[in-house]
């Protein structure tokens, strides 16, 4: 009998996982955003000095690992394994960093939700007490997932109110087994949901009832409370599928006073970008400058953090195929300590 | 469970579902478990099964999931309403104005061409061509200093319908893919957006033709 | 004179292409809406009913995806 599973979905972690260190290195256009301050590295361009816009999307990624090792002063060596993933068919971006770094590399697909997805599975590891230390990171680059995607950049199409705009955005992420500062205390791992939705231009609605059913999975098997969190986030919901979201929860009685979205904070309504933020770099960004911040700063004392991912290819949407969407969720709790 | 009970259950799951639209999710799940065994059951049966038997298989599971895909029919199309009465408006009436204002545009900047050709002399079709040849040539410059792509934001139908979005399209296609190699990205994939256009343009042409020709 | 009705006709054949693009759903594309400008105008070009619209705006016909339609329809009609 599992010891440290709650219900059906969640685990409970009995050591303290903990975030030793993040860093974040994003575009120009989120670094021209309300949370641009807080970005580690902004680029000029989106090219960042390379010639093509993979080559960029994995030097972000790379940048953003180094930097988080940097600041508690480890090396690539010094961790154990590394978590990581993008949006990229094979999921490049993961591979090409990986074979820099050279550490024992386990390459993650969770879409959008890749980031939190890593921090579950790096609690899990941790906790098992098969690791000490851990590096995840999650990376999205827009050129890239408009190239794969869509259509090429240059071309004059209108894109529809319910579109989001990828981000373009690294954030990683240094998890060790001791430490102070912020923990990992649950993951509730997800289950695949498809409402139907087919448009792959509204990726918020197929994403909803993912975050519905991982948000209601998790209250179940903790048996806690909306209200015990500061803050319920999303990744990247975005202004649509927040709503959407807000309205199955009201159906069934539970409080949205403190559910936010990654993918409404990332950029300001004068960016155009319709109905916000998206993509693996988006939650990562947003997790590893703005509420890993504000949890450090003792303002916010637990947060449930879901991940939530379209898991569309370019062929199923030709293939009229609906988006099967995921969602995982991880509770951030400050323990004091590191400032 | 034998295969007559099977049968029986996914008629008596018809008739329920058909009266009633919307279950509880406790009912959904139970409803989807049972389907779920069965399916299993049968299928496992269908492989050691051969002849008519297997046949006979066969149908049942295509019959189990069916029902398994009507099942959540219901659930999806109340998901949607939802999202539909929540989905932000598109400014329909802005986007039309705005197309009909620069499709006009561009179509009297070809009309001036053209007139500016039949003046200095070109014959009627000739300064058809030369219209053309310079509309395309205008198009894929802004392309590739990246203006079209912020005219086609705001004017919408009004720089894709006219052939001047048939030129974009192929040129920020060349521009896209010249990073996989002139072979297989820039040779490979310029037509991926323009393709069909050709394609089917080409298709009918040919086949009116035909019909012209054995009509005559 | 010419002028305003090339702008006139061109506008209002962009104007239906809008109101497709945003009127119909989503997995109709701007690709499947081309497709038809040009297979339209072949077809009304067969049928001897797009010459007209040239005759009367000029570019604001010529210059749309249908007159490309149009084109390729008169090229095949004077081979056949």
């Amino acid at each position: 009998m599992a010891q440290k599973k709650l219900g059906k979905q969640t685990f409970k972690f009995s050591s303290n996982p903990i975030i030793s260190s993040e860093a974040a290195v994003v575009g120009p256009m989120e670094g021209k955003g309300p949370l641009g301050e807080k970005y580690d590295m902004v680029l000029d361009n989106t090219f960042a000095g390379e010639n093509t816009w993979e080559k960029a999307e994995q030097k972000m990624m790379q940048y953003s690992m180094e930097l988080a090792l940097e600041k508690k002063g480890f090396l690539p060596s010094d961790l154990d394994i590394y978590l990581a993933g993008d949006l990229l068919n094979q999921i490049i971006s993961a591979n090409f960093t990986a074979r820099f770094l050279n550490t024992p590399f386990l390459g993650l697909y969770g879409a959008c939700s890749t980031l939190i997805e890593g921090l579950c599975v790096a609690g899990i590891l941790l906790d098992g007490g098969f690791v000490d230390r851990i590096g995840v990171s999650a990376s999205s680059h827009h050129n890239t997932a408009e190239r794969q995607y869509r259509y090429p950049t240059e071309q004059g199409t209108q894109r529809p109110m319910t579109a989001q705009w990828t981000v373009t955005g690294s954030g990683s992420f240094v998890v060790e087994n001791s430490g102070s500062g912020v923990i990992l205390t649950h993951a509730t791992i997800g289950k695949i949901n498809d409402m139907g939705i087919s448009n792959a231009n509204d990726m918020g609605s197929a994403m909803a009832p993912a975050a519905f059913d991982t948000i209601k999975a998790h209250l179940q098997d903790t048996g806690r409370k909306p209200d015990d969190y500061d803050l319920i986030v999303t990744g990247d919901l975005g202004l649509l599928g927040s709503n959407v979201l807000k309205e199955m929860m009201r159906r069934e009685k539970i409080s949205v006073d403190n559910i936010t979205d990654c993918g409404t904070l990332v950029y300001s309504s004068n960016q155009d970008s319709h109905s916000g933020g998206s993509g693996c770099g988006c939650s990562a960004i947003v997790l590893s400058s703005h509420f890993m911040g504000k949890l450090l700063a003792g303002e916010y004392k637990k947060i449930f953090f879901v991940g939530t991912g379209a898991l569309l290819s370019p062929i199923t949407s030709f293939q009229g195929e609906s988006i099967p969407s995921i969602a995982h969720g991880i509770v951030l709790e400050y323990m004091g300590g590191r400032q | 469970m034998t295969e007559e009970e099977i049968w029986k259950k996914i008629k008596q799951r018809e008739k329920i579902m058909s009266c009633s639209t919307l279950f509880s999710n406790f009912q959904m799940s139970e409803y989807q478990n049972e389907l779920q065994k069965e399916h299993q059951k049968v299928l496992y049966w269908e492989t050691k099964a051969s002849g008519e038997e297997k046949i006979r298989f066969t149908n049942l599971r295509n019959e189990i999931e069916i029902q398994q895909m009507l099942l959540v029919k219901p659930k999806q199309e109340a998901y949607k309403a939802i999202s539909n009465r929540l989905a932000p408006k598109q400014t329909v009436v802005k986007n039309t104005i705005m197309a009909f204002v620069f499709g006009g545009i561009i179509c009297t900047i070809g009309q001036i061409f053209n007139n500016l050709f039949l003046q200095g002399g070109l014959t009627v079709k000739e300064a058809a061509t030369s219209t053309s040849v310079i509309m395309i040539s205008i198009s894929a410059f802004l392309t590739g200093l990246g203006y079209y792509d912020e005219l086609g934001k705001i004017a919408g139908a009004g720089t894709i319908v006219p052939i001047t979005g048939f030129a974009n399209s192929i040129v920020s296609s060349a521009m896209e893919f010249k990073r996989e190699g002139y072979i297989y990205g820039v040779g490979a994939r310029i037509f991926t957006v323009a393709g069909p256009v050709i394609v089917y343009g080409t298709l009918v042409s040919i086949v009116i033709g035909l019909v012209y020709y054995f009509i005559k | 004179m010419e002028l305003l009705k090339a702008f006139i006709l061109g506008g209002f054949i962009c104007l239906i292409g809008q109101l497709l693009m945003d009127l119909t759903p989503f997995n109709v594309t701007p690709g499947h809406i081309l497709v038809g400008y040009v297979t339209c105008g072949a077809i009304l070009s067969g049928l001897g009913l797009y010459q007209p619209l040239i005759d009367w705006g000029g570019a604001g016909a010529a210059i749309p995806l249908s007159g490309f339609g149009h084109s390729l329809a008169q090229g095949a009609l004077e081979g056949a």
